[in-house]
């Protein structure tokens, strides 16, 4: 028995020593940008100082908060809007939130429809559900582009609502498949019951079906948020005069070469403004996050 | 009416919303880019040229354009050594954090963080500054060994170790799926093994990895998925240019992101076919 005990010990040991070596190395560059962001130009030359400022400076961060244009420019004679989006953390907002809770709902009705009802075509339009994963953006992005263009969602939100309002958009066939196996987990019984007391279809999935899927809904809303916060490629297309924080950052590596070494600590000091509202909302709502997605099971 | 047909009907009325979006949104931008590779496309001031080629392009790209094929190599060869890598490693970190052990929390949050940090754009500064990689990768005898390798394969090996770190960062929303799949298998198993003498060893092989199969399937799959999109994609660079390029222009690089997504999908249709014995999906 005592050997037993020792034997689970030791494991226990070796499992931790991994993870926090493991831990390390994953934190490691995270930890790099922080440090290099609030040094000061005599820490970067100085080798002794690896990873705690001597001489810590704001410097970087307040040109970073200049080059990757966080505040609004307001200039007078300019709609309020058109003052608004000049910020990139407005439109980085402004496309990620809508667009997360938009499909939060729109995707539930989908994945309700492909997880508890019948309906003519159901296996093919699952395919198609399918295909709607793994079609890479480059391959349709110019008729998408066409179409925004037409309906006027050039440089503006609405290209990522549009497609969300219809249980599509960023990663929506994901979303589906998701909420699709939480739905399909939910026993038969609670719908029938509600229907048999006169409820229609529609109310019985509005009041008992879709409250039910809370986990669900923190993944999905998650996902979609970081996502669409993370978004560079469409975003690059759809936004050709206004730019989002994540697109914003490679506008700082444009800087000649030889001033690119000198500014480091600055590009750094961006790449730290744009991971820290979505750090924020991590660490708020990570444990949350873990264990729905745990009681989601995913996918199955 | 049948009770049948007003099911078919409520149903019908659940879908339609995602099915209009779909003709919008993929139907549509699908035949729109299919036609697109079928044209050699220019750019006229207020409008696009077409002029109808047939599979021309198609031909061209697979058969006449030196760089694909070796771009194609590259990102296979990649894939090859990355999908297996993240999968491992997510595997051997979904083990670990599924055991009970104070603190799990904290090692669990700083694991999934990446997840919310995955933006190609900052990926490429944080490789840029060379904070991508793991030092013992580029020692010499690392850099030594890789040289004897075939000059397609060394470049592959050489990307993934100069962006080690990266990809590893890549493997959050793998554990989630893999823990998720540990947690769905019934602990009662392990007990009863445990009584008929099983170590931990053997539980391991005879009852964690056979239980979490679909979930090792679904972690390759979006894996896979994953990497399309991901910086480190060759191909991406390849068809981007090619948009840009106004001699080769839409229809030819449509043409390249057409043949890529059927290289997906043959991927895609192959790791299926692996997985078909254990998935017990033998039709």
């Amino acid at each position: 028995m005592s050997k037993h005990k020792l034997l689970d010990i030791a494991k226990l040991v070796i499992i931790l020593f991994l993870l926090v070596i493991f831990a390390l190395l994953y934190l490691q560059p995270i930890l790099f940008m922080v440090s290099l962001s609030f040094k000061s130009l005599s820490d970067i030359v100085d080798p002794s100082t690896r990873w705690i400022p001597n001489n810590p400076t704001f410097m970087n961060i307040e040109f970073a908060l200049g080059q990757m244009r966080i505040l609004p420019m307001m200039l007078p004679g300019r709609g309020l809007w058109d003052n608004l989006v000049t910020s990139t953390l407005f439109v980085s907002v402004l496309t990620a939130i809508p667009s997360a809770l938009v499909q939060l709902f729109t995707c539930a009705i989908a994945g309700y429809a492909f997880g508890r009802c019948e309906f003519p075509l159901k296996r093919t339009l699952l395919v198609l559900l399918a295909l709607t994963y793994v079609v890479p953006p480059q391959t349709i992005f110019i008729p998408l582009a066409w179409l925004n263009n037409q309906m006027g969602f050039l440089n503006n939100p609405m290209a990522f609502v549009a497609p969300a309002l219809f249980g599509h958009g960023l990663n929506g066939g994901l979303f589906v498949i998701i909420y699709m196996q939480f739905f399909r987990k939910i026993p038969k019984e609670l719908e029938e019951a509600a229907l048999i007391d006169g409820a229609s279809p529609y109310s019985v999935f509005l009041k008992i079906i879709f409250p039910l899927a809370k986990p669900a809904m923190v993944v999905v809303f998650l996902f979609s948020l970081v996502w669409h916060w993370n978004e560079t490629f469409l975003t690059g297309i759809f936004y050709t005069r206004i730019a989002t924080l994540a697109t914003q950052i490679t506008q700082v590596n444009i800087l000649p070469q030889e001033l690119v070494q000198t500014l480091m600590p600055a590009i750094m000091a961006s790449g730290l403004l744009f991971i820290t509202p979505i750090l924020i909302v991590y660490l708020f709502a990570q444990r949350f996050f873990t264990e729905s997605i745990e009681r989601t099971g995913v996918v199955e | 009416m049948k009770i049948e047909t007003r099911n078919k009907l409520t149903g019908f009325s659940f879908i339609a919303l995602w099915l209009i979006g779909f003709l919008l949104f993929w139907a549509f931008p699908l035949i729109f880019s299919f036609v697109m590779s079928l044209n050699h496309i220019t750019i006229q001031t207020d409008r696009l040229l077409f002029e109808f080629v047939g599979f021309h392009q198609y031909h061209r790209a697979l058969f006449m354009d030196a760089e694909i094929p070796n771009v194609s190599f590259l990102f296979i060869a990649q894939s090859l050594i990355i999908v297996p890598v993240i999968v491992v490693f997510a595997l051997i970190m979904a083990l670990m954090l599924n055991t009970k052990f104070p603190g799990r929390g904290v090692f669990r949050a700083i694991f999934f963080l990446p997840v919310v940090l995955t933006s190609g754009n900052l990926i490429n500064e944080l490789t840029n500054q060379e904070q991508g990689t793991l030092s013992f990768l580029q020692s010499t005898t690392v850099t030594n060994l890789v040289m004897t390798l075939p000059a397609t394969w060394a470049l592959a090996v050489t990307n993934v170790l100069n962006s080690f770190l990266m990809v590893l960062w890549y493997s959050g929303v793998q554990m989630l799926i893999l823990i998720a799949g540990m947690q769905s298998i019934n602990p009662s198993v392990y007990e009863a093994a445990k009584i008929d003498g099983a170590n931990d060893w053997a539980s391991l092989w005879l009852i964690t990895l056979p239980g979490i199969t679909p979930f090792i399937f679904i972690s390759v799959v979006y894996t896979i998925v994953d990497q399309f999109t991901a910086p480190f994609n060759p191909i991406l660079e390849v068809i981007l240019h090619h948009f840009m390029e106004p001699a080769t222009g839409y229809g030819y690089a449509t043409a390249i992101a057409w043949l890529y997504f059927l290289l997906i999908l043959i991927i895609l249709g192959f790791v299926t076919l692996i997985f078909r014995k254990p998935l017990g999906l033998k039709k």
